[in-house]
């Protein structure tokens, strides 16, 4: 029978048969990482990035505007959709990011007010629409999405903004008041970039022992035969900022085991982005 | 206000890895399949069960049950009256969480082609929402009588100085408190649900997980008390 054949009638036969060999088919060790390319500022906007990981590659733009201080987000994100992607995890992965920015992580709301020439905050804030599109996706789509965001913000440049509208003046701002100088331009405080890593947890109900196998970045095929997925971000001074778990795995000490392997690989991300800038 | 006082005891006089009462009462909506309203000290949930049914060709899976969640919570749950519109970020991402979490208790290959509406409201919210929810919507398939790997259980718990905190109330749920939200079947290891709020250092990991994972052991106790408790009060009913 040739493999081709068995990994269409019982994919779970098939994977378990290389996994017990501490492989994928693609002969990739099972803890092994892959490479992050990332580019930035070739998608337009105030910052942009392109990101390949782990079979998936996407671009994330930045486009900003001005805005009056209030109490409304201040970041909006739209994923473009794609076949690939389904609606509905377009939108999980959407609101994951979206929290990201509420809790703080990626860019304080603070350090979104509108500088002037000098540096000084103006009352007015920068609003921030990002649009994540997907290139190629044959794995975890978030992964990308989080290194992406986090490069195009550290390449986001603004400019100092010319408030023609004296301090004492009660009446509102004009929008002719405001203009754009692009002569000083201002970066945005990043907060901390966030690396976020995918794993899969294999069981081969065949075996005797049924014991989990963690799986790091496993591919979309792989992923199907996975009795859990598990996504954990972590944040700077290795503080896990978020764990997302589908599906049921017993092993606790996986969960440890997954937290280390996303901040070690954060510890790499980070020494890379600092190069670039 | 320190969350454990110096004589070890939290604000609401509980010891750290105490949890809060819980009361519940199976079936009263008689128009859904299975009903349950439970109380987690004054966290209030109202989950009702509708189906197996044949549900929208849209979200119609071939080989299993598709489980659809609506996670919502009334106006005056809370410690402000807001006016909530069903759908917002907040809910919608408690719906996917239970959603995903009951994917993998649900026996969903046994009703193919069908679909499951699970509906919890919060009416008070005193902190642990997503937990008490999990922990109503079990109850709640149980009293539908939709079969399960077991009866899911959950608990929401913190770290204050490197030592966890359980079941925490709305005034211990900080945004500076790392808690996490762990759901187990059967109290057992197999875990279905994980949440994390705020940030969590990865050395005091172990430490929140096993004392979820006992506090979720404790919960399932007495869900299974309460399930074995409504099938003998449905013996003679059912004729056994």
């Amino acid at each position: 029978m040739s493999s081709e054949v068995l990994r269409g009638i019982d994919p779970r036969g098939y994977f378990a048969t290389f996994i017990k060999e501490g492989v994928y088919p693609d002969g990739r060790g099972l803890l092994d990482e892959q490479k992050l390319v990332f580019k930035q500022g070739e998608c337009g906007g105030v910052g942009s990035s392109v990101v390949s990981t782990q079979g998936v590659t996407v671009s994330c733009s930045i486009q900003a505007s001005v805005s009056l201080v209030s109490d409304a987000p201040l970041v909006d994100i739209k994923i473009e959709g794609s076949q690939q992607l389904s609606e509905k995890d377009a939108e999980d992965c959407n609101s994951v990011l979206l929290s990201l920015f509420t809790n703080n992580c990626f860019v304080r709301r603070e350090n979104l007010r509108c500088l002037d020439v000098c540096g000084k905050p103006l009352p007015l804030e920068w609003q921030l629409h990002i649009i994540v599109k997907v290139l190629s996706l044959e794995g975890n789509f978030l992964d990308a999405a989080v290194c992406a965001l986090g490069a195009a913000l550290v390449d986001a440049k603004l400019p100092s903004i010319v408030l023609n509208h004296s301090e004492g003046d009660e009446s509102t701002i004009e929008k002719t008041q405001i203009q754009a100088d692009y002569r000083t331009m201002h970066r945005l405080t990043l907060e901390e970039p966030l690396m976020c890593c995918s794993f899969g947890i294999f069981v081969d109900v065949n075996s005797d022992k049924k014991s989990e196998v963690l799986l790091l970045s496993p591919t979309l095929e792989a992923i199907s035969v996975c009795r859990a997925t598990c996504s954990v971000i972590v944040g700077k001074d290795d503080h896990m900022v978020m764990v997302r778990e589908r599906g049921q795995f017993s092993s606790f000490s996986l969960l440890k085991k997954m937290c280390q392997i996303t901040a070690e690989r954060r510890h790499k991300f980070v020494e890379s982005l600092q190069n670039v800038v | 206000m320190n969350i454990i006082s110096e004589h070890g005891f939290r604000i609401d006089g509980r010891r750290p890895a105490q949890i809060r009462n819980i009361n519940t009462r199976l079936g009263l909506n008689r128009n859904a399949e299975g009903s349950c309203y439970l109380e987690h000290g004054n966290t209030k949930v109202l989950c009702a069960v509708y189906g197996p049914y044949e549900g929208k060709s849209s979200k119609r899976i071939e080989d299993k049950c598709a489980i659809v969640c609506q996670y919502s919570a009334t106006k005056f749950s809370g410690l402000e009256r807001k006016n909530r519109t069903r759908g917002d970020r907040k809910s919608t991402e408690i719906s996917r969480l239970l959603e995903k979490a009951f994917e993998s208790v649900i026996l969903t290959e046994a009703f193919p082609r069908s679909q499951l509406d699970i509906f919890c409201e919060v009416i008070q919210g005193d902190g642990s929402n997503l937990a008490a929810c999990v922990n109503a919507t079990s109850l709640a398939l149980a009293d539908a009588g939709i079969p399960m790997k077991g009866i899911a259980s959950a608990a929401t718990c913190g770290v204050v100085d490197g030592k966890p905190i359980v079941d925490l109330t709305s005034r211990e749920e900080t945004d500076l408190l790392p808690r996490v939200t762990l759901a187990t079947i059967c109290g057992r290891d197999e875990v279905i649900l994980v949440e994390l709020q705020n940030r969590l250092h990865i050395d005091h990991l172990s430490t929140v997980m096993d004392a979820a994972k006992a506090t979720c052991a404790d919960v399932y106790e007495c869900l299974a008390v309460v399930a074995q408790q409504h099938l003998k009060a449905c013996a003679p009913i059912l004729g056994n």
